[in-house]
């Protein structure tokens, strides 16, 4: 399952990889402007422009076989879709016409659309009706007009900046002559960041609902010391690999949330160029992280994040979804952070784990 | 596409597996021991039995706690699913053996059966407190009352089962579950490698029936039920169920169709009410299909003076499809969503293995995906059409859960939509 990396004529980075097992091809559109990249007082303004985006896509074209998707997180936006292989084609062209603006938006559609963000949101001050969050507050959105969408797309929605990648029955030989590709040349480009914090450091404690919630702060994704807080992630949550947040996605296991009780221990590491955040949930108020230090064993730690990288390559959306992600937060992608991971020194894992546990 | 074959076959447990992927194991070990095998002493028994088999105190002190199974109980069964690396697949299993042998000597009477007992039903309680407290939750028990033929919210789940008794636990496992056998399916590299940590739980459990009995399916004839349920909050949360196909009947990818079309993107419903009136993000059609009977529910957050709009528009969709309107490039878009979705559940070894697991369960042939695919493929649009009416001209439930100005639709009047 080698990586192919091809651009297209407008210079979109494109990454193939097949997997010979699959029958489903998946694609993933990764932009790189998510909550970070709203102005001032236009909280929501990046997940409003996602919203229009994939209406835009959609105005004029025939019905689809295949759904399309998307998603704000803080630092990305990403379009996706899973299909059958010979849609793969038409696939691409749907997720790449995202990039190339949005000519039908107006007053109205956009009236429209903040309707549908309030019940999104959960309505009017509802749960997710917040500035902080990636749908911004409804008096954030109510001061948003066309022209703040359209320069927002006009400057973030340029070719050059997003990846695609595409994953699962995918031939990259079809793919690369259907849609005109070329063979990628020099090293990408690695966004800057701030100097990290080495360890995890809490910067928020707070309980209700009966459940207990560690927020702290972590290395952003560039630094090596991410793999460290990724293998104390995932050694601290058991075999929560389905939980791990590599893909930097904000869906949270469905069962969780249905069965409150039906898992003792969350953990999502929400990956950020800047700085990371770790959150530790605890559903059992009496079985605390802490009680799972004499069980922590470093090697096992970053074995099963290995194993929860390998996980995210069996669904090939999931896969699209962290390769497109991870290609803009490193060069070296998903596989670079498996690397890291390996490369791992037991002893910081360790460290780090345990300066967590007693902040827990 | 999906190759399969049998690994061990004891009286106590059946074993299939099936290629995966080679970086992890998944198992999906049933026992068709569930709700329906309770009565009215025993309410609530599959769930404790859940959560016992789930506590911590049951579980090997030496299990890496890295390969933890995920255990639920349903209406007809007791599944356990396990999804880790290969390397800790045989220990994990050994781990639940020996579970199971201590849940078959477990006496909830001695005193520390007692202390584990209260545990387990506390915490099946809070679990069912947990899934019935939400607006989706309420809606669902509603739904589910009214296709037994009863009217409005019953006792809750959670109250019933803090009721009961340890002698009553007891005698549930004595009558359902131990006589019973298990099935397993197993997703990943490497089976035969597990095949004697298998066969030691088989030879462990002394159960050899490998069915449950259930009442075969009758036409459900459910009156025409409307609530409103009063709940705090910005935006109200509807629903509308018609009864409905189980899963081996044929007509239920008829409806599978049906539903994927109800909720497609550039579907009836997420155009009328999303991207022309703005009235919801989401709404979702779908089928549950169970062993006896089954149901299609349209359900979605909306806003709160959209509610009866939305709802009369969920008919009007229905009834629409059932005049024959449906445009052909849809509903052959909405088949072709469907099977990606249906591959795409099976992508990975866990929703393979759970997928037999279920196929077993609902009297379906492991390699049933084949008939499945050229099945959905095959629905003509008439029989979309005559579904579709039928539905139309069936009685169906309606819920709307949100403050009183649920009631009272002040939404802007689509002249497509009657009011």
């Amino acid at each position: 399952m080698t990586m192919l990396a091809r651009t297209t004529a407008e210079g979109t980075r494109i990454l193939l990889r097949s997997d010979p097992q699959s029958h489903l091809t998946a694609l993933a559109l990764a932009v790189p402007a998510g909550r970070g990249a709203d102005p001032e007082g236009r909280a929501g303004l990046a997940h409003m422009v996602e919203h229009l985006a994939l209406k835009e896509q959609r105005s004029g074209q025939s019905p689809l076989s295949f759904s399309l998707n998307a998603f704000t997180t803080r630092d990305l936006t990403v379009y996706e879709t899973v299909c059958a292989p010979e849609q793969a084609e038409t696939a691409a062209r749907s997720l790449l016409r995202v990039l190339s603006g949005m000519p039908h938006v107006n007053q109205t559609v956009l009236d429209i659309e903040r309707r549908i963000i309030d019940v999104e949101a959960g309505g009017v001050g509802g749960p997710m009706d917040r500035a902080d969050s990636v749908m911004g507050a409804h008096q954030d959105r109510a001061t948003v007009t066309v022209a703040d969408l359209i320069a927002f797309h006009t400057v973030h929605y340029r070719p050059e900046r997003a990846v695609m990648a595409v994953t699962g029955a995918a031939d990259p030989d079809a793919l690369t002559s259907a849609l005109d590709l070329h063979p990628r040349g020099g090293v990408a480009q690695q966004p800057t960041t701030t100097s990290p914090p080495q360890l995890l450091r809490p910067v928020q404690r707070n309980k209700g609902n009966g459940d207990t919630t560690h927020r702290f702060l972590a290395p952003s994704v560039t630094s090596p010391h991410y793999a460290v807080a990724a293998a104390v992630c995932v050694g601290l949550t058991g075999a929560a690999a389905h939980h791990f947040d590599l893909a930097a996605t904000t869906a949270p296991h469905a069962k969780s949330l249905q069965h409150p009780g039906a898992f003792a221990y969350q953990g999502r590491l929400h990956p950020g160029r800047a700085a990371s955040t770790l959150v530790l949930t605890v559903h059992h108020p009496g079985r605390p992280f802490a009680a799972l230090r004499p069980r922590l064993d470093p090697a096992r730690a970053k074995a099963e994040t290995a194993g929860a990288i390998a996980l995210l390559r069996e669904d090939p959306l999931l896969a699209a979804r962290a390769e497109a992600g991870w290609a803009l937060y490193r060069s070296d992608g998903l596989d670079g952070l498996a690397n890291a991971v390996e490369a791992a020194a037991p002893d910081a894992v360790l460290a780090c784990a345990n300066e967590v546990l007693a902040n827990v | 596409m999906f190759d399969h074959q049998t690994l061990l076959c004891r009286p106590s447990l059946q074993v299939v597996t099936a290629h995966g992927h080679p970086a992890s194991t998944a198992l999906s070990i049933c026992l068709p021991a569930g709700r329906v095998d309770e009565d009215d002493s025993t309410h609530g028994a599959a769930d404790v039995l859940a959560a016992l088999l789930d506590a911590a105190e049951l579980r090997d002190a030496t299990q890496d706690v890295t390969a933890l199974w995920s255990v639920d109980a349903d209406e007809f069964a007791l599944s356990c699913v396990l999804n880790c690396r290969p390397l800790y697949a045989e220990s994990a299993i050994r781990d639940l053996a020996n579970r199971w042998r201590r849940i078959l000597a477990f006496d909830p009477c001695t005193e520390t059966g007692l202390r584990l007992f209260h545990a387990a039903r506390a915490e099946a309680a809070a679990r069912q407190q947990g899934a019935a407290g939400t607006r989706r939750g309420i809606a669902d028990t509603l739904v589910d009352a009214w296709a037994r033929g009863l009217d409005g919210l019953p006792q809750s789940r959670a109250d019933r089962t803090l009721a009961l008794a340890p002698e009553a636990f007891r005698r549930y496992l004595t009558a359902a579950v131990a006589p019973r056998a298990f099935f397993a399916a197993h997703c990943g590299p490497e089976p035969e490698r597990l095949a004697p940590a298998l066969d030691r739980f088989a030879v462990s459990w002394p159960g050899a029936d490998p069915t449950a009995q259930h009442a075969a399916h009758a036409p459900l004839t459910a009156p025409a039920r409307a609530y409103l349920v009063p709940a705090a909050g910005p935006t109200a949360w509807i629903t509308t169920a018609w009864p409905s196909v189980p899963r081996h009947d044929p007509r239920h990818r008829i409806s599978a169709v049906l539903a994927t079309l109800l909720s497609a993107g550039d579907g009836p419903l997420l155009t009328r009410l999303r991207h022309t009136g703005g009235h919801l993000y989401r709404i979702e059609a779908r089928t549950v299909a169970l062993i006896t009977t089954g149901r299609l529910l349209v359900q979605g957050e909306v806003h709160t003076a959209a509610a009866q709009t939305c709802v009369r528009a969920v008919h009007h969709a229905v009834e629409e499809a059932g005049q024959g309107s449906l445009d052909p490039h849809m509903a052959d878009a909405a088949r072709r969503r469907l099977l990606t979705r249906i591959r795409h559940a099976v992508a990975t070894n866990r929703g393979r293995a759970a997928d037999l697991a279920s196929a077993h369960l609902h009297g379906l042939p492991p390699d049933h995906h084949h008939e499945i695919e050229a099945g959905i493929l095959a629905v003509p649009d008439e029989a979309l059409h005559r579904f579709a009416r039928e539905l139309a001209d069936t009685n169906a439930i309606n819920i709307v859960i949100g403050s009183a100005q649920a009631a009272h639709d002040h939404a802007p009047a689509n002249p497509r939509m009657p009011r």
